[in-house]
C-alpha cells in the first residue's frame, strides 16, 4: 500500500470535521419536508456548489478517467455542442424543470399522479427505483477498485485468517459512510455537506491534474494524444471505433433532455430549489462555467494513457475492459506524492459519498413516497415517514454490497448507466407531453412508460447471455437501443393519446411559474 | 506555445484551448460559488427556523385525478 501516515490524518481529519458538521445539522431538521428538499429554501448559489458535489461521484470520476483514457477529449466537442442545445432550451427558456418545480411536487411520480394516475405513479415510481436501484448497484463496486488500485492495496485481505477481497472491504466502508450521512439529517444535511465536500473535491482535482502535467510536461502530453488516439483524441465524429459517433451523440441529447424532468435525483434537487426561476438560472450558470471540471476530470484519464501506453504493463494480468477502468487509479498510485495523495484520497471519498447519499435518498423517498405510500388507507406520522426512507436506505446498501460481490463488468461503466438510465427517461417523455400537450392521456403515458422499460432491459439481458455462451459480439450497440426505444416510446404516446377519447388532468402549469416567480421575488 | 500535429489540423488547437480556458474559467467559477454559497447558507438556516411545519406537505396528493 502506498498510503503514507499524513495522508491517512489528513482524511482522517476531513473526515471527522465534516461528521461533526453533518450532526449538528441534523438539530436543524424538523419537518418531512426539511428532511427530502431541505423545506424548499436553497437558494442559486447553494444549490449549485452542492449541485457539483452531486453530479461529480467517484462513479462518474472512474467512467470519465476510463472515456480520457480510452478516447482522449474526445467528449470535449459533444459537451460543447449539447450545451448550444442546453442551455437555450433548459437555462433561458426552463422548459419543463420551472413547470415541474411549479408543481411543488417531491418527486416525478407525484407529478404523475397529479397528472395522470396513481396507478401510473405506483408504476412509475417503481420502474424508476428499480432502474436508479440497478444503476446505483455498481457505484459502490466501481469506487472501490478505483480506490484499491490508486491505494495500491493488495487484491485480497486476511482477517480473522479468512483471505477477504479487499474490494469487498473498501465497498463495506464507503457504504457505511453513504448510510452514516443520509441517516443525520437527510437532503438539508446533504446541501451543506455537499457544498463542502465540493471544496475539497475541486482542490484536489485541480491539485492533482496541476502536478501530473507539470511532472509529463505540457508539449509531451499534447504529442503522445495525437500520436496514440489520432484525430478520435479531438473530433468524435471521426471514423473509427474509438471514436464516439453521431448515434451515440443522438441517444446522448435525447436522454440528457429527457432525464431533466425525469431522474429523481436531478429532480429532487429542483424541488428543493426556492422558485422555478431558480432552477433555470441554476442550470444555466453551472452549465456555462461547470464543464471545465468535466475535462479536467477526463484530463487525468488522459495523463493516465500518456504516461502508461495504450496497454497495460509486463506481468499485470487483466482484461482490456478491466485494464480500461483501472489505467487512470494504476497511474495515478506511481505518481501522487504524499500528502498530494491524502488530499486525493479525501476528495475521492466526499465525492463517493456526496452522490452516493444524494442518489439514495432520491431513491429511497421514491420508494417510500411513490410505491409505498400510494398504498396506505392514511397518511404516515411525520417521524415513520422518516424513520421508513431511513431503512430503505440500510436495506439499499445491503443490496448493494451483495451485487457489488457478483458484479462482472459487461460494457464501459457510462454505457452501463446510460442504458439504465433509459428505463427512467420514458418517464421523462410521460411528463414532458404531459405539462405541454393537453391531449396527452394516461393510456399514452403507460405506453411511453412500458416501452421504455422492456426494450433496455431485454437489451441488458440479452448481453449478459452473450457473455456467458462466449458468443460473437452482440450485434446492437448500447446508443442504439437507446434511441429506437426512445423514438418507439414517444410514437406509442403520440398514437394512444390521439386515439383515446377520454379527459385528461392538464393544467395550465406556465401561470403556476409565473405566480411563484412573482410571490418569491416579492418576498425578498 | 505549444505545437500541433499538422496532420489533425483544426480541431487539436482549437480542443486545446477551449479546455484550458474553460478549467480556467471553472476555477473562478467555483470562487464565486464558495462566497455566494456561504451567504446562501445563513439564509437557508434562518429560513427554516422561521417557517412553520406543514405536516401535510409528505409527497401525498390529497385529490387523486381520475383514471381515464
Amino acid at each position: 500500500m502506498n498510503v503514507a501516515p499524513i495522508d491517512w490524518v489528513i482524511l482522517g481529519t476531513l473526515f471527522l470535521g465534516l461528521l461533526v458538521l453533518a450532526i449538528w445539522i441534523n438539530s436543524q431538521c424538523k419537518s418531512v419536508a426539511d428532511y427530502l428538499v431541505s423545506g424548499r429554501k436553497v437558494r442559486l448559489w447553494l444549490g449549485i456548489g452542492a449541485g457539483i458535489a452531486g453530479e461529480v461521484g467517484l462513479v462518474s470520476i472512474a467512467a470519465m478517467c476510463e472515456q480520457g483514457y480510452m478516447r482522449g477529449f474526445g467528449f470535449v466537442l459533444i459537451g460543447l455542442i449539447a450545451m448550444c442545445i442546453t442551455v437555450p432550451v433548459f437555462g433561458i427558456f426552463g422548459i419543463g424543470i420551472e413547470r415541474f418545480r411549479a408543481t411543488k411536487a417531491m418527486s416525478v411520480p407525484q407529478y404523475v399522479e397529479m397528472r395522470y394516475s396513481r396507478r401510473l405513479r405506483l408504476l412509475t415510481g417503481m420502474f424508476n427505483s428499480l432502474a436508479g436501484v440497478l444503476q446505483m448497484c455498481i457505484f459502490p463496486i466501481v469506487g472501490a477498485s478505483f480506490l484499491r488500485v490508486l491505494m495500491a492495496a493488495p487484491e485480497y485481505a486476511s482477517i480473522a485468517g479468512q483471505e477477504i477481497p479487499t474490494e469487498w472491504l473498501i465497498m463495506g466502508v464507503l457504504l457505511g459512510c453513504a448510510v452514516l450521512f443520509t441517516y443525520f439529517g437527510g437532503y438539508i444535511t446533504l446541501t451543506v455537506t455537499n457544498f463542502v465536500q465540493m471544496i475539497v473535491i475541486m482542490v484536489a482535482v485541480y491539485w492533482v491534474l496541476s502536478y501530473i502535467v507539470a511532472d509529463l510536461g505540457l508539449q509531451n502530453l499534447w504529442t503522445t494524444l495525437e500520436q496514440e488516439r489520432g484525430n478520435a483524441a479531438f473530433y468524435p465524429f471521426a471514423d473509427g471505433d474509438s471514436s464516439y459517433g453521431w448515434q451515440w451523440f443522438a441517444w446522448m441529447m435525447a436522454m440528457t433532455i429527457l432525464l431533466q424532468f425525469s431522474y429523481g435525483p436531478y429532480l429532487q434537487k429542483y424541488a428543493s430549489l426556492d422558485k422555478p426561476k431558480t432552477v433555470s438560472r441554476s442550470y444555466l450558470i453551472s452549465t456555462l462555467f461547470g464543464n471545465g471540471r468535466t475535462y479536467v476530470i477526463i484530463g487525468l484519464g488522459v495523463c493516465a494513457l500518456v504516461g502508461l501506453g495504450t496497454s497495460p504493463p509486463q506481468g499485470l494480468a487483466t482484461s482490456d475492459q478491466q485494464w480500461m477502468a483501472m489505467a487512470t487509479p494504476y497511474y495515478l498510485s506511481q505518481v501522487t506524492p504524499p500528502i498530494v495523495l491524502g488530499l486525493l484520497l479525501a476528495g475521492l471519498l466526499f465525492a463517493d459519498i456526496s452522490t452516493t447519499d444524494q442518489y439514495l435518498l432520491s431513491w429511497s423517498t421514491s420508494i417510500v413516497n411513490d410505491c409505498v405510500c400510494p398504498l396506505l388507507s392514511r397518511p404516515l406520522e411525520p417521524k415513520t415517514h422518516i424513520m421508513a426512507v431511513r431503512l430503505t436506505i440500510v436495506v439499499l446498501c445491503i443490496l448493494f454490497f451483495i451485487v457489488g460481490v457478483f458484479y462482472e463488468p459487461t460494457l464501459p461503466i457510462w454505457e452501463f448507466m446510460w442504458l439504465l438510465a433509459n428505463i427512467i427517461g420514458g418517464t421523462g417523455i410521460a411528463v414532458l407531453f404531459g405539462m405541454y400537450w393537453k391531449r396527452a392521456s394516461t393510456v399514452g403515458a403507460y405506453g411511453a412508460v412500458l416501452v421504455s422499460l422492456v426494450l433496455p432491459l431485454l437489451d441488458l439481458a440479452l448481453r449478459w447471455f452473450y457473455v456467458a455462451r462466449e458468443w460473437d459480439d452482440y450485434p446492437l450497440k448500447p446508443q442504439e437501443t437507446g434511441l429506437y426505444t426512445y423514438v418507439l416510446a414517444t410514437i406509442t404516446l403520440i398514437v394512444l393519446s390521439l386515439s383515446s377519447r377520454q379527459p385528461t388532468g392538464y393544467w395550465d402549469l406556465g401561470e403556476e411559474v409565473r405566480k411563484m416567480n412573482a410571490r418569491e421575488a416579492s418576498n425578498q | 506555445m505549444i505545437q500541433f500535429s499538422s496532420e489533425i489540423g483544426f480541431w487539436s488547437p482549437f480542443i486545446y484551448w477551449f479546455v484550458l480556458i474553460n478549467a480556467i474559467f471553472c476555477i473562478l467559477f467555483t470562487v464565486v460559488v464558495i462566497i455566494g454559497g456561504v451567504f446562501d447558507l445563513r439564509y437557508l438556516f434562518r429560513a427554516i427556523q422561521e417557517e412553520a411545519i406543514d405536516e401535510s406537505d409528505d409527497g401525498r396528493v390529497e385529490q387523486p385525478t381520475r383514471e381515464t
